[in-house]
């Protein structure tokens, strides 16, 4: 009798480890299986920080210095331009006031030209660095505030003042244009222009209808890399430009002009209606296959009209014919083109062949080009002289105000990415984001926090470069196609997969968890009682 | 008038020269007899391509882009319907396999080159409307001895690794491809011999190929310098009862005349094989430029040349059969060959090529089987003429498949004796696949694609290819070499694959499972509990209790 | 004598078989060849080896380096012989399992004079004697050498055979208590289909009790001799490939991740064809557990008194739950059941499984014919049959089981069914 009880004992401990064993299996290693192969893959993301963009100081710093002949001038410029300046909450001017030497005021007021005077400043002052300024006085001058192309304004006196900050603001700073660029509904400077981007296509396309009734003598690689290309040197510092060009022949448009006659050597003009422009753009892209490059693209088409189609003349919306020297339009977002028509005299010889006016041609793309970059028309101030253009290389404190603009656009739009990004991921968990995303978006956040440091202490450039890279980040987690991988698996389905297998075994399992859990509870008690 | 034509023709070719590139144009019309006609027309345009492609004058932009971006030497791609009948058409200019086929070498830096070739499909696919992003590690090979770039390649620099062949037989092409490949060229559509190619006509044919292939040409005798050269080229046959007469004309092959040649091109001709008049005599109208008889390897062809202008007349050429009643016999060129697919049921099959060589001399040639990644085929099986272990294959070349990671690759070197017809065949077994790797159309079946045959042939019979160094169509004239290197695709085949119910999955997982619960739980029981006598008659269960609830209620 | 004239039948039969017009047929049918164990791939693979193309690079070969090369010496010095080594090695097979069935016998009868004393007075008639043991042994014998599932199984040249040798001789060698010889080939065993690792329990236990001593001294010994057999056979199959591990893919990857879908006659070919990606890990981990490591442990400390019978239900079980199941398992399993069949009148449902057997071994080719040939049935159909069969197994092992708790029930307290004089009925609480 004795010996069957400890068998007993033996039998039904067996039983209790065979339970335990079936337990472990399924509990201790099939619940961790089961969670670690169908999760979805996630990676952490700093959801805290994303949502906190908005305490982020957003200020660029900007260093500001104003020469004035004497003290008290220099104090009420200064006064003055800080006043007109508190209330802006994108730029922070960092003022320095200086006491112009004697030296230099003598050259100053003895030198005839701005451009001489500029030298001068130049040779005293650094004007090469980028975010710094200088405002200077000097009397002769005929205008109220003078500005040309070098980071010097020159002023009269102080009652300049209302010019000088109405220069300052339109012109230098573009306020207007930097709170534009971080508003969320797109101001018309931010619809023209092309969205941020580290690198560019520029294409000059030649469009000739009839290459066998007229021969245009172009050559566009000397005209692109020339002209487009001193510009673009200028802005390197900005983003890296490829130059291309392209001849697109017989491409069949018809601009349904009406014959107008009128009083030029032609007698006539074919009138094309401002609404019909756009449709050009469409046969043009087409055949100039943009699609297949991975940069974005500046289009500049120069269309150059055939011999029984000259002279091609825009007509405005009322009818009227735009009155000016070349006729060229611009499409935001995409690029320009410019209307060409030979002369009479070219057509009429036997073999028709002419040759395009480069440097108007080149000009107008530049103007364009200028406009599709980002810098903004400059407003007339009255006291205000603006001195225009000479070359094709942009003004210096142009190339700032755009490095400026940029930093905020590129800064403003990788928030707001992230911040929809952020948003999706967290309400829906079906999302996969998988280690490329989690890097490009840890890496996003942190420039972005690194650029608004850098913007507020002022150092343009590097600001610039870290805005682009939180952008190029942001841009590239948002665009991830990995994302929408498990995006369309139900959660009842998975139920649907798993209770056929799992139900029927969890069941006398968790069942005898209750048996197993006394007998361990009555095993310890026993074996507390005979110790 | 014609002073006035010369010098547009002067000033063209002047400003093209100029700006450095020159295209040419031509069409190349062959009748099939007895009952086809094959028309080919070829779009060439040359690059010097020491400048990079930024700034393109007559080549195509994006092309030229593509192919800097990627680094790729030679490019071959071709969009094919139809399959080409070698035995009785003869040997066409450029063989294509039907489906898409792209086939590309690097150069020599490319680090890594599947990465690239990848990318240079994707790139492909958006540009020309084709599916071939579809081309991946699991259908691309690297064949070792069946091709060979037909460009200049550098002494000592390993060729095969650095070439990737891949092939979509399941590809269609129409419109939607014609128009971005038309969009390549200088001329468009307007003008030109590419305004013949409405789609509405050349894709209601029996065969039609359209293909893009770039190539590096020598430019000096030494070949220091290269020029970069952009074929394209359009493959068609047509059967006489698609137009509806043994008279065939542009009008009634392409729904219109020709508007005059490209202003762009320095050069349109329009080759016309004559040949067959001296047995089946017709009128050729308008009267050609010039009649050129050519001799090349033991065969004679008389070729009718048109040299087109740009003046924008409209051409219609046209032949007008003198007799009726036809009755030819074709011969089969050298070397031709049928394959096709043995076994029934949906269990175990082969494929067999018959390789039949017509000449009086052995020829060797190189067979490429290229089997999918689900059809494995079993090399102890591969028996040519019936034997394992034969003295025909000189070499030898096998790559296993993994699944879903990359098919079968083998390639032989045969020498086929004179005269006879040799017999390869190789056993597959069907493969079952997860059902969410079924085509939509799961019962439509599955394309094998066409096996690559690739010989120097000795002979010129029914052979129209251009020239390795040549360019332009007139360099097959008396262009007598020792041999003449081809690349034949044989046609293709189709299997159907077994398909699981696909209605199915929630029930199968319901089943299976059951089966698998059926075991756990009376072994469960046994380990965990222990036989004891229960007395009968002991409070019954919940069911029991219910029963009992019902018998009450009848009562 | 009469045994000599089985085996010389029995070998008989699977000669002329083998050299039959329809062994093609045979060899490729599914359910006698899983891409693991077919000959027409062991044929591939030998001729990829021979041609110096390495047999693991595409997906065709599953066998182990040791029987790539072993196969190679013979097809390449003795072709013609070999349908004479398969059948020779069956007939080895059903030899072993004679002796090993002996041994048990031997054994049985030894526990079975020492718990004399606790069975029940009345149910003492139950014990077995003599003359119904042996006769078990030689109904051992005839099933392996007569059952339809083994003589196709070796008429289609199937490595299984070879399993099945290595599987009796291991069990052979633990009941004679040869602890080396034992352990060597479970370990070639295991390198070949992995799954007879679940052997290793009955046979530490078996090796236990045959040599007496200390209990656990010898499972420690035994499980280090096998593990480092199994090493070894690793090492060395690795060293025939060039040092290269890359095998392992091929053939533990292989049994373990599943990735052909061929149809055979266990479970998983269809449930996985059917399962959508995301889950296919887990449920790969589920059916593996399941048919490796969920039952050992239970089993073993239920039957531990049983090692043979430990033996059998492992074997079943892994050939029923095993990812490439083939009908040579079957036989195999199905000649070591002669030995309980005294347990056979306490089993409630032989009819129904014998007929399930029958029936669905009947309907599988057919359905089978009707799928792939016919193109008249579907895929549905061959699965139905394959389910019933593998419903068949498990109702045939669970009911063994059942039949053997019952009898040791009815062994220690006799078969009167009473409780207080009240009658009662034998239920599991």
């Amino acid at each position: 009798m004795s010996k069957q009880e400890p068998k007993s004992e033996i039998e039904e401990s067996n039983r209790m480890w065979a339970s335990a064993s079936f337990v472990g299996v399924l509990i201790i290693i099939g619940l961790p299986l089961w969670w670690k192969t169908t999760e979805v893959y996630r990676v952490a993301l700093p959801y805290d920080k994303i949502s906190s963009f908005s305490e982020l100081p957003s200020i660029i710093t900007s260093e500001l210095t104003v020469l004035a002949n004497d003290e008290q001038s220099a104090s009420e410029i200064v006064g003055a331009i800080q006043k007109a300046f508190e209330g802006e909450d994108i730029l922070k001017l960092k003022i320095k006031k200086t006491i112009i030497s004697d030296d230099l005021h003598r050259t100053l007021e003895s030198v005839a030209d701005e451009q001489d005077a500029i030298e001068e400043v130049g040779a005293a002052f650094d004007l090469t660095q980028h975010n710094q300024f200088y405002v200077v006085q000097r009397r002769p001058l005929f205008q109220d505030v003078w500005l040309g192309g070098e980071r010097v304004m020159f002023f009269r006196d102080t009652k300049a003042a209302p010019t000088l900050i109405q220069a300052l603001k339109h012109w230098v700073y573009q306020t207007k244009v930097l709170s534009g660029a971080r508003s969320s509904v797109a101001d018309s400077a931010r619809r023209t222009r092309f969205p941020p981007g580290a690198a560019y296509h520029v294409v000059l396309s030649v469009v000739h209808p009839k290459p066998d009734k007229l021969s245009v003598d172009f050559d566009a690689e000397e005209a692109v890399e020339d002209y487009i290309g001193s510009f673009v040197d200028e802005l390197s510092v900005l983003h890296n430009f490829t130059l291309k060009s392209q001849w697109l022949y017989l491409l069949d448009f018809d601009f349904q002009a009406k014959e107008i006659k009128d009083k030029s050597e032609w007698g006539r003009h074919f009138a094309v209606r401002q609404e019909r422009l756009h449709l050009l753009l469409t046969s043009l892209e087409e055949r100039a296959a943009t699609h297949v490059s991975e940069l974005p693209t500046l289009n500049l088409a120069l269309y150059a009209a055939p011999c029984h189609a000259a002279p091609l003349i825009i007509h405005d919306q009322r009818g009227q014919p735009v009155q000016s020297p070349v006729q060229a339009f611009m499409s935001p977002k995409w690029g320009g083109v410019v209307l060409a028509s030979p002369g009479q005299a070219e057509c009429q010889a036997p073999q028709p062949r002419w040759r395009p006016n480069v440097r108007v041609v080149m000009g107008t793309f530049i103007s364009q080009l200028r406009k599709l970059l980002g810098i903004a028309d400059t407003p007339s101030i009255p006291g205000g002289f603006l001195e225009p253009l000479r070359s094709v290389t942009p003004r210096r404190w142009e190339v700032d105000s755009l490095l400026r603009l940029r930093t905020v656009e590129q800064l403003t739009s990788a928030e707001r990415t992230l911040q929809s990004l952020a948003q999706l991921l967290g309400e829906i968990s079906n999302i996969v984001i998988n280690d490329e995303v989690g890097a490009s978006i840890n890496s996003a956040v942190d420039s972005i926090q690194e650029a608004s440091e850098v913007m507020s202490q002022g150092h343009l450039v590097e600001a610039y470069r870290v805005s682009l890279k939180a952008h190029t980040a942001a841009e590239t987690a948002f665009m991830e196609p990995s994302l929408l991988a498990l995006l369309y698996f139900p959660d009842d389905q998975k139920y649907a997969i798993y209770i056929p297998l799992f139900l029927p075994i969890m069941f006398p399992v968790i069942l005898s968890l209750k048996n197993l859990f006394l007998w361990f509870r009555g095993k310890t008690v026993q074996k507390e009682k005979t110790e | 008038m014609t002073c006035l034509l010369l010098k547009f023709m002067v000033i063209i070719t002047t400003v093209s020269n100029v700006l450095g590139d020159d295209f040419k144009e031509e069409i190349f019309i062959k009748p099939l007899p007895p009952t086809h006609l094959y028309s080919y027309f070829q779009f060439v345009t040359l690059v010097n391509s020491e400048k990079s492609f930024a700034h393109s004058h007559l080549s195509p932009r994006s092309l030229g882009e593509i192919i800097s971006r990627f680094q790729v030497d030679e490019l071959h791609l071709t969009l094919t319907e139809g399959q080409w009948r070698h035995k009785q058409w003869g040997y066409p200019v450029i063989d294509a396999a039907p489906g898409a086929e792209l086939y590309a070498w690097f150069s020599q830096e490319v680090t890594d080159i599947d990465d690239q070739w990848r990318k240079l499909s994707a790139t492909l696919s958006g540009l020309f409307c084709a599916s071939l992003n579809f081309i991946d590690n699991f259908n691309t090979v690297t064949p070792q001895m069946a091709l060979w770039p037909t460009g200049p390649v550098k002494g000592n620099t390993n060729v095969t690794s650095l070439l990737r062949y891949a092939s979509l037989p399941r590809e269609i092409v129409c419109t939607e491809n014609l128009t971005p490949w038309k969009k390549l060229l200088p001329c468009e559509s307007s003008r030109g011999f590419s305004a013949l190619l409405n789609s509405r006509m050349i894709h209601n044919t029996n065969y039609h190929s359209i293909g893009v292939h770039v190539r590096n040409v020598c430019a000096s005798k030494d070949c220091t310098e290269t020029l970069l050269e952009i074929k394209q080229t359009v493959a068609l046959v047509y059967d006489y009862k698609i137009i509806n007469s043994y008279d065939w004309s542009f009008r009634k092959l392409f729904g219109q005349g020709l508007p005059g040649a490209c202003p762009l091109s320095s050069a349109s001709t329009i080759y016309v094989d004559i040949t067959s008049n001296d047995t089946q005599p017709f009128k050729l109208t308008p009267p050609p430029d010039r009649i050129v008889l050519s001799q090349r390897g033991g065969s004679d062809t008389k070729l009718a040349v048109y040299d087109i202008k740009a003046d924008g007349q409209m051409v219609n050429i046209g032949v007008k059969q003198d007799t009726k009643e036809k009755l030819q016999l074709t011969v089969p060129p050298p070397l031709h060959f049928n394959r096709y697919v043995l076994g029934y049921g949906k269990e175990f099959g082969g494929i067999v090529t018959d390789l039949v060589n017509n000449y009086w001399t052995a020829i060797d040639v190189v067979l490429l089987e290229n089997a999918p990644w689900w059809l494995p085929i079993q090399l102890s099986s591969l028996r040519i003429n019936g034997e394992a272990e034969s003295k025909l294959v000189k070499s030898m070349f096998y790559s296993p498949g993994r699944s879903r990671q990359k098919p079968y690759h083998l390639e032989l070197l045969i020498k086929l004796p004179p005269r006879s017809t040799t017999t390869i065949t190789i056993d597959f077994e069907f493969v079952f696949l997860k059902w969410q790797e079924y085509p939509p159309d799961a019962n439509h079946g599955f394309y094998i694609g066409s096996a690559l045959i690739s010989a120097n042939l000795p002979t010129a019979k029914n052979y129209t290819s251009i020239p390795i160094n040549g360019i332009t169509y007139d360099s097959v004239i008396n262009a007598s070499k020792p041999w003449y290197p081809a690349v034949f695709r044989t046609n293709g085949a189709m299997v159907s694959l077994p398909t699981p119910d696909f209605s199915m999955p929630y029930n199968v997982i319901c089943l299976a499972c059951t089966v698998v619960a059926l075991a756990f739980g009376p072994l469960h029981n046994i380990c965990t509990k222990e036989l004891v006598l229960k007395p009968v008659g002991t409070p019954v269960s919940l069911t029991q209790k219910l029963l009992n609830l019902f018998k009450r209620k009848k009562d | 004598m009469a045994i000599l004239l089985k085996f010389f039948v029995a070998g008989l039969v699977r000669y002329w078989l083998i050299h039959l017009d329809y062994w093609q047929t045979i060899a490729n049918r599914v359910e006698i060849a899983t891409p693991l164990n077919s000959w027409k791939r062991l044929v591939e693979g030998v001729y990829l080896y021979d041609r110096n193309i390495n047999p693991y690079d595409g997906d065709s070969f599953h066998e182990s380096p040791i029987m790539l090369v072993f196969f190679h010496y013979l097809m390449k010095k003795v072709p013609y012989l070999l349908p004479l080594i398969f059948t020779v090695l069956d007939l080895l097979t059903a030899y072993l399992l004679y002796k090993t069935s002996k041994s048990f016998i031997r054994i049985f009868k030894e526990s079975q004079e020492k718990h004399v004393s606790e069975t029940a007075d009345e149910s003492k008639s139950m014990l077995l004697n003599d003359t119904q043991l042996d006769a078990a042994s030689e109904y051992v014998l005839s099933v392996y050498l007569f059952n339809p599932y083994s003589v196709l199984n070796c008429a289609g040249m199937t490595t299984t055979v070879v399993q099945n040798l290595l599987v009796a001789t291991s069990l052979w060698g633990a009941s004679n208590g040869q602890r080396m010889l034992a352990c060597v080939f479970v370990a070639l065993a295991t390198h070949q289909a992995l799954y007879p690792v679940l052997l290793i329990v009955p046979i530490a236990i078996l090796l236990a009790d045959v040599n007496k001593g200390c209990n656990k001294c010898s499972y420690i010994r035994t499980l280090l001799v096998f593990v480092l057999c199994w090493g070894f056979l690793i090492y060395i199959s690795a060293f025939i490939m060039d040092g290269s591990y890359q095998y392992v893919y091929n053939t533990y990857g292989f049994i373990l991740t599943v990735p052909d879908l061929k149809p055979n006659i266990g479970l998983f070919w269809y449930f996985f064809t059917e399962m959508f990606e995301h889950f296919r890990l887990l449920f790969v981990c589920a059916f593996q557990i399941n048919a490796l490591a969920l039952y050992v442990v239970p089993l073993t400390l239920r039957f531990k008194k049983e090692p043979v019978l430990l033996a059998t239900v492992l074997i079943a079980l892994s050939t029923i739950f095993r990812s490439y199941p083939c009908i040579g398992d079957v036989g195999f399993y199905l000649a070591l059941l002669p030995m309980w069949k005294h347990l056979f009148t306490f089993m409630q449902q032989k009819f129904i499984v014998g007929c399930a057997f029958i029936i669905t071994s009947a309907l599988g080719p057919t359905v089978w014919h009707l799928w792939i040939y016919s193109g008249s049935a579907n895929a549905n159909f061959f699965f139905g049959v394959t389910l019933s069969f593998a419903t068949a197994q498990i109702f045939l092992i669970t009911d063994l089981l059942f039949a053997y708790i019952k009898r040791e029930f009815t062994l220690k307290h006799g078969s009167s069914r009473q409780v207080d004089g009240k009658p009662a009925k034998l239920v599991l609480r």
